[in-house]
């Protein structure tokens, strides 16, 4: 368990190009993410918020400088070492909630245990019971697909899948940037939640609203 | 609370029956697509399937035929075929069937039937006679035919005219009362020899053949083709390579292109779904997961078409009598699967190595 107000995730030095010849998106980057409280990573549109979360997602590697997750160093790791660290570690939140429009609504919770190498079939019970929490009713929606429910029902399904492992790091990708206020506060109420059970929440935004949530603010302007 | 689960979690591996499950899900899941591959793997199975039972079964039935004992037949012919050999000596013809190596000798060809009948004068009308069966037995008639005209019996002699007449037979082994029991008298009574389209001529064992063969040229002034045992293995070696040939090539194009159409669907369907393949890869899928998944989905899917086609296969085989050998449903099987998996392989490497970060960003 990360002690509070330490850090279970943070870069120094962090650079990163997407290409040989293009331009440094970072340049000597020094941030870090406490346990146990939500960042608000924010910044006009290019300024690399979203590729932030990738590198702390171990999705991209960085060009030079240091990534740690929990006190591990990254940027040496190998993809298979990533994926397993990120397997066991980050739950991540998309903008668009990216639910497999064939699954229903449980399976796609599930989902999130399995690439956990967890048994979807036993944290079914878990999933319930976070439907619940999200004010969604368990029976009827478990069984149905996602086309049949709404933008904001779906985020919050994309939530509950995000954090069924119970990661120690949460990445969230303009999470409540298609919804409204209601369905806003239910996930940020959820990822809350999260913060204060240990995990170290990451929030890309542009909205005040979620800003308003965040202990600290990464701004990178 | 997160410390303990995430040690814990770090010991885990996903076990490959947790992604077959998975790909089951999806590929259950993903009906339309499914189906698509379940039926091109089932037609490309049930091809090669039916193909080569038919072949088999067509090749052993031309090969039983071939070896029967009763066919080893020599068969001399005109070689021009035409309607009115005059190549055919009926004397040469005479001497063949006199040989005590020749157990029947049979023309084949427009003919007279001259038999004498018994009790003849007699002035009773007769609208039918029957045609006898090829070994001149009257046991086993092979038909009637309706006489042209009518017949008072003013003579001892019935002349029919049957067309296609085909009746000449001579040889040692006809009854001592039938009228054909005499070869000289067949021959002299009933046959039209120079007419024959073709001969044939049947010998006592197989051994005799070669003998016979060799007497021909001592017959002289024939034009005849001879059909000896060598000629019949070669026939047999034509007609197995021939049904073997086709066989094997309608059938591993069948397998081949069911594999490519497999690879290609597998290809078209994947690239709509890199979103959700790079979703897997940010909810903790290795490459290989990833790999893996969309390889299972072919295999359970083409497993499936197989499991189809095979018990189709094997119920109209059955329903023809015709058995279709084990080992042949294993190699279908297998080729098969193979074929489509490796035609999915680039595919699934293509899912695996796509770079997530780039795929998730939202334009």
């Amino acid at each position: 368990m990360n002690p509070p107000g330490q850090p279970s995730a943070e870069a120094r030095g962090l650079c990163f190009r997407f290409g040989p010849k293009s331009e440094p998106l970072f340049d000597n980057l020094d941030v870090e993410f406490p346990a146990r409280s939500i960042s608000a990573v924010t910044g006009r549109s290019g300024s690399g918020k979203s590729t932030l979360l990738s590198l702390f997602g171990l999705l991209l590697s960085p060009t030079s400088g240091q990534l740690m997750i929990a006190g591990r160093q990254t940027q040496t790791m190998s993809d298979y070492s990533r994926s397993m660290l990120r397997r066991t570690h980050i739950g991540f939140l998309f903008q668009d909630a990216l639910l497999d429009p064939t699954r229903t609504v449980l399976d796609n919770i599930t989902e999130g245990a399995l690439f956990a190498g967890l048994s979807p079939s036993r944290l079914r019970g878990r999933a319930r019971d976070q439907l619940r929490e999200v004010d969604l009713d368990t029976d009827l929606l478990s069984r149905r697909l996602p086309a049949t429910i709404s933008g904001g029902q779906a985020q919050r399904v994309a939530t509950c899948r995000a954090l069924i492992k119970q990661p120690m790091i949460v990445l969230a990708d303009e999470p409540t940037g298609n919804l409204d206020a209601e369905s806003s506060g239910i996930v940020m109420g959820l990822l809350s939640k999260a913060a204060q059970s240990g995990a170290t929440v990451i929030i890309a935004t542009h909205d005040d609203a979620v800003i308003r949530y965040a202990d600290r603010i990464v701004s990178l302007d | 609370m997160h410390g303990s689960m995430t040690d814990e979690l770090h010991s885990r591996r996903i076990g490959l029956l947790a992604l077959t499950v998975e790909a089951l899900a999806i590929a259950a899941a993903r009906r339309t697509v499914t189906a698509i591959v379940v039926l091109i793997a089932a037609v490309g199975a049930f091809i090669p399937l039916a193909v080569s039972a038919q072949a088999d079964n067509a090749r052993s039935d031309a090969l039983e035929a071939l070896d029967r004992p009763e066919q080893r037949i020599v068969t001399v012919t005109d070689s021009e075929f035409t309607q009115a050999s005059t190549t055919l000596d009926p004397a040469t013809v005479s001497q063949l069937g006199e040989l005590s190596i020749v157990e029947r000798l049979t023309a084949l060809g427009t003919t007279q039937d001259t038999r004498p009948i018994e009790g003849w004068p007699t002035s009773e009308r007769i609208p039918t006679v029957d045609v006898l069966s090829l070994d001149g037995s009257t046991d086993d008639p092979c038909g009637s035919v309706r006489l042209p005209q009518t017949y008072t019996g003013s003579t001892q002699t019935l002349h029919l005219a049957l067309e296609p007449a085909f009746i000449a037979v001579a040889g040692q082994r006809q009854p001592e009362s039938h009228p054909f029991a005499n070869p000289v008298v067949a021959t002299r009574n009933v046959c039209d020899w120079a007419a024959a389209r073709q001969i044939l001529i049947l010998v006592d064992k197989p051994a005799s053949v070669q003998q016979l063969v060799g007497l021909v040229p001592s017959f002289g002034g024939l034009n005849l083709a001879v059909n000896v045992p060598d000629d019949l293995e070669q026939l047999r070696r034509d007609v197995a390579t021939g049904l073997s040939d086709s066989a094997r090539q309608l059938r591993n194009l069948a397998m081949l292109g069911a594999g490519f159409l497999v690879g290609a669907t597998t290809f078209a369907t994947n690239t709509t779904q890199t979103r959700h393949m790079a979703r897997r890869r940010a909810l903790g899928a290795t490459r290989s997961d990833v790999a893996f998944l969309v390889l299972a989905q072919v295999a359970v899917s083409v497993a499936a078409g197989v499991l189809i086609a095979v018990t189709a296969a094997v119920a109209s085989a059955s329903s023809l009598d015709y058995p279709i050998d084990g080992s042949l449903i294993a190699a279908v099987s297998i080729t098969i699967g193979l074929t489509s998996l490796l035609a999915s392989v680039p595919v699934a490497l293509i899912a695996a190595t796509r770079d997530p970060a780039r795929v998730l960003r939202v334009p």
